[in-house]
C-alpha cells in the first residue's frame, strides 16, 4: 500500500523559544534535548523557560569562552 | 605558572558537574574540587613515575590517549621491574578518589608510582593480578550503575591504547614514551550518536596538557634541572568522532585543538592531535543541497534512539537573521517549515494531536574571521519509544528541505546536510539504528556488484556524496587525520571517509587484512589477550605512535613535512597519501 500525504495530517512548529539564555560548556541541541528527556522522566529538574530572543548573544559568548579557555590553558 | 594551570581545570569545567545529560554517576562527583598545589610534582606519594621509569629529559615524547576502558596496567605499558609508564590516568566516571585529583571535577586519578607499587605487589603475590588492580583502582566496579566497560575483555580503549603507546617492556623506545590516559565515562561511549562527548573530551585534553606540564617539572626535579629545561612534546590520540557538524574547523573542540597545537610555551613541547578519518564514506550520511531542494531521510523502525540531521549554510558576512530555515515532511504528513529569527531558538514539531515528532534548533556559528554560518539541527524522536507512553516519530522516508530567504547576491549557494551517526559500539546498549539519505541518483554498487567508492565513479549529479565525509571532530587546520588501508594491497579501505578534496586523510595506516578479511588483531584488556577489530579508529593510534617516535628525535619537527617525507621512503600509491608501516605486528607464536 502506498503511503500518501494526508492533507488533514497537519503539523505545527511551536513558536521559537531560546534553548539557552547564556553560554554553557558543551551547549548543544543534543544536550538540550537529553536534559528535557531526563526532566520528563523526573531524573533532572525541569529547565527554566526562556524568551524567544534570550539566546541572541550566545554565539558571541561562545567565542569569548573559547578565548578564555585557551588563555587559561597556557597562561 | 603552576597555579595558573591548576586554575584552568578547576574553573573552565565547573559546569562539567552540571552534567545535563547524566553521563556521570552520582558518586563520581568531586563536590569539593580545588586547585592542585604547585608542590604536586614533588610529592613522593603522588610521583608521576617511579625513578626507574623516567624518560630521557631530552628525548621523550608523551603520548596522551582519550578513550574508554584504557587498560592502564597492561604489560605493554610497563618497563622491566614492574614499573608503570603511565604517568597519570584519569577515570572520569570512577567513584571519586578522596585525596587524589582534587582539582578534577570527578572520578579517580592514579599516578605512575602508585601503579608501579600495585604491579610490584601483584608480582610478589601481595595483591591480586590485573583484575584485582582494576577493581582496586575503580576502573571496574560492578556494584555501580552504568555499563561496566572497564571489565570488558576486549573493548575500544584496549584496542586503541596499546596501538598508540604499547611497547614490549624491553624495547629501548618504551621508556621515552610516558603515557597520560583519560578514560571517558562509559555513558559517553554508550550514546550511539556520540554527541555527549565534547565536554568530557575537552576536559580530558585539559587534563593531559596540565599533567604533561607537571610531568616535565617532575622530571626536572628528579634530574636537578631548572624550570623549562624539560619540554617534552605531546601527541594526543582521540579515536572518536561524529559525522555531522560544520566541517570547517569552527567547533569549540576543533578550535581548541588548533589553538593548543599553535601555542608554544616555555615549559612544554608542541602538542599534536591525531584523529581517525571516520568510517562512514559509504553510509549515505552526507549531502549537498541548494535552497529549494530536498532529500529523502530514511528513519528505520524499531530505533530506540533519536536521529538527527545538521544543515550548515555557506559563510555570510552579516549576523544571523534567520535566512536559513528547514522544511520537514514526516511520512504521511504535510510539509512544515521553521520560522527562526534569533540564534539558539528551538521549535518542536507536533502532529495534529499535539504529540511531538521532532525538534529543530537554530545554531549559527561565528567563524574565526568574523563571518557567520547559519546552522540548524533537526532531531527526530526515536521511532520506537524507549519507555511506554513516551512520544515517538514515524519511521519511513522523511524529507528535509532547505528553505528561507535568498542570499544577498541571489546566487545558488550550497548547503551541507549531514545525518548524525547512530552506531552501537560492541558491548554497549543496542537498539540504535542508523538513518540515511535516499537519493535515486546515488549508486552504491556497479553492475558487477562491486561497491562504488567515489563520487566520480558514481557519475551524474547525486545529492548524496562520498567526499567530505570526514569525522567532524577532525576538520581543524592542524589536526592530523589518519585513514585506513588494506594490508594486502595498500589500497584505501572502502569504508574510510574522505576529505573534501577526495583524499583519504593526511596519512594512512594498515588496518584490515583485505576487503574479504576486514579486521586486524588487536590487544584485549588483559595482558596476552587479543581480539579482532576494524576501522579508522585503529589507524589514528598508529599515526600517533609513529609521530611520537619522530618527535622524540626532533621535538620541533614539522609534522606535515615529516609525513610527506614518509611518502618518499616507500612505494606510495599514486594519488594516495603516505602509508605507514604496520606499527605493532601482533606476535604469532
Amino acid at each position: 500500500m502506498e503511503l500518501t500525504s494526508d492533507p488533514d495530517a497537519s503539523l505545527r512548529w511551536s513558536e521559537p523559544r531560546a534553548a539557552y539564555d547564556r553560554y554553557r560548556p558543551g551547549l548543544s541541541p543534543y544536550l538540550h534535548y537529553f536534559h528535557d528527556l531526563r526532566a520528563s522522566r523526573n531524573q533532572a529538574p525541569p529547565r527554566a523557560d526562556h524568551g524567544p530572543d534570550d539566546g541572541a548573544d550566545v554565539p558571541e559568548q561562545l567565542e569569548q569562552a573559547l578565548r578564555d579557555l585557551i588563555d587559561q590553558s597556557f597562561r | 605558572m603552576m597555579m595558573a594551570i591548576a586554575h584552568a581545570i578547576v574553573t573552565a569545567f565547573e559546569d562539567f558537574l552540571d552534567d545535563p545529560a547524566g553521563v556521570l554517576s552520582n558518586d563520581a562527583n568531586n563536590d569539593g574540587h580545588r586547585e592542585l598545589g604547585s608542590d604536586d610534582p614533588a610529592d613522593p606519594a603522588r610521583a608521576y613515575l617511579s625513578d626507574g621509569a623516567l624518560p630521557d629529559p631530552g628525548k621523550g615524547c608523551i603520548i596522551g590517549i582519550i578513550d574508554d576502558g584504557i587498560p592502564f596496567i597492561h604489560q605493554r605499558f610497563t618497563l622491566p621491574g614492574n614499573l608503570s609508564r603511565v604517568a597519570a590516568v584519569w577515570m572520569q566516571d570512577a567513584r571519586f578518589r578522596q585525596g587524589a585529583g582534587v582539582d578534577l571535577p570527578s572520578g579517580a586519578e592514579w599516578r605512575g608510582a602508585e601503579l608501579s607499587a600495585l604491579l610490584a605487589g601483584a608480582a610478589t603475590g601481595k595483591t591480586g593480578g590485573e583484575d584485582a588492580i582494576y577493581r582496586l583502582t575503580g576502573a571496574v566496579d560492578l556494584a555501580r550503575p552504568g555499563t561496566p566497560s572497564g571489565a570488558f575483555e576486549a573493548g575500544h580503549g584496549s584496542a586503541i591504547a596499546p596501538l598508540a603507546a604499547g611497547f614490549d617492556p624491553a624495547d629501548p623506545q618504551a621508556r621515552n614514551h610516558p603515557v597520560i590516559a583519560v578514560c571517558l565515562p562509559p555513558r559517553i561511549i554508550a550514546d550511539s550518536m556520540g554527541v555527549l562527548a565534547p565536554v568530557p573530551i575537552l576536559t580530558g585534553m585539559l587534563f593531559i596538557i596540565n599533567r604533561a606540564r607537571r610531568l616535565c617539572r617532575f622530571i626536572e626535579g628528579k634530574h636537578g634541572l631548572s624550570h623549562g629545561d624539560v619540554r617534552l612534546p605531546v601527541v594526543i590520540n582521540l579515536s572518536l568522532g561524529l559525522t555531522a557538524g560544520p566541517h570547517d574547523g569552527s567547533t569549540l573542540l576543533e578550535r581548541f585543538m588548533d589553538a593548543v597545537s599553535e601555542t608554544r610555551t616555555p615549559d612544554l613541547g608542541p602538542v599534536h592531535f591525531v584523529l581517525p578519518m571516520g568510517n562512514h564514506r559509504q553510509d549515505r550520511l552526507r549531502a549537498k543541497l541548494r535552497r529549494g531542494q530536498s532529500i529523502g531521510w530514511r528513519l528505520p523502525p524499531d530505533d530506540a534512539t533519536i536521529n538527527a540531521v545538521e544543515i550548515w549554510g555557506p559563510p555570510q558576512d552579516h549576523p544571523p537573521r534567520g535566512d536559513l530555515q528547514v522544511t520537514l515532511t514526516p511520512p504521511g504528513h504535510a510539509a512544515s517549515t521553521t520560522d527562526f529569527k534569533v540564534p539558539w531558538q528551538f521549535s518542536v514539531l507536533s502532529d495534529r494531536n499535539g504529540k511531538p515528532l521532532a525538534r529543530a534548533y537554530y545554531m549559527p556559528q561565528l567563524l574565526p574571521g568574523g563571518r557567520w554560518r547559519d546552522g540548524i539541527a533537526v532531531i527526530a524522536l526515536p521511532t520506537c519509544p524507549e519507555r511506554l507512553g513516551e512520544p515517538f516519530a514515524p519511521p519511513g522516508e522523511w524529507r528535509v528541505g532547505i528553505a528561507g530567504s535568498d542570499s544577498d547576491d541571489g546566487s545558488q549557494q550550497v548547503y551541507d546536510v549531514t545525518a548524525q551517526r547512530d552506531e552501537v559500539i560492541r558491548g554497549f546498549r543496542r537498539g540504535a539504528r542508523q538513518s540515511w539519505f535516499h537519493d535515486p541518483a546515488y549508486r552504491s554498487h556497479d553492475e558487477s556488484g562491486f561497491p562504488i567508492l567515489t563520487d566520480a565513479q558514481n557519475g551524474g549529479d547525486p545529492l548524496v556524496i562520498r567526499r567530505d565525509t570526514v569525522n567532524s571532530y577532525a576538520t581543524g587546520r592542524l589536526t592530523l587525520r589518519a585513514g585506513a588501508v588494506y594490508r594486502q594491497t595498500g589500497q584505501g579501505t572502502d569504508y574510510a571517509a574522505l576529505l573534501a578534496n577526495g583524499e583519504g586523510g593526511d596519512c594512512l595506516a594498515p588496518v584490515d587484512r583485505s576487503v574479504n578479511s576486514s579486521s586486524m588483531i588487536v590487544r584485549g584488556r588483559n595482558s596476552g589477550s587479543f581480539t579482532l577489530a576494524s576501522g579508522t579508529s585503529l589507524a589514528a593510534p598508529q599515526l600517533a605512535r609513529w609521530l611520537a617516535g619522530r618527535l622524540s628525535e626532533d621535538p620541533d619537527l614539522d609534522v606535515r613535512q615529516a609525513i610527506r617525507d614518509q611518502a618518499g621512503r616507500q612505494g606510495a600509491i599514486p594519488g594516495q597519501p603516505p602509508t605507514l608501516p604496520l606499527a605493532t605486528p601482533f606476535r604469532e607464536f
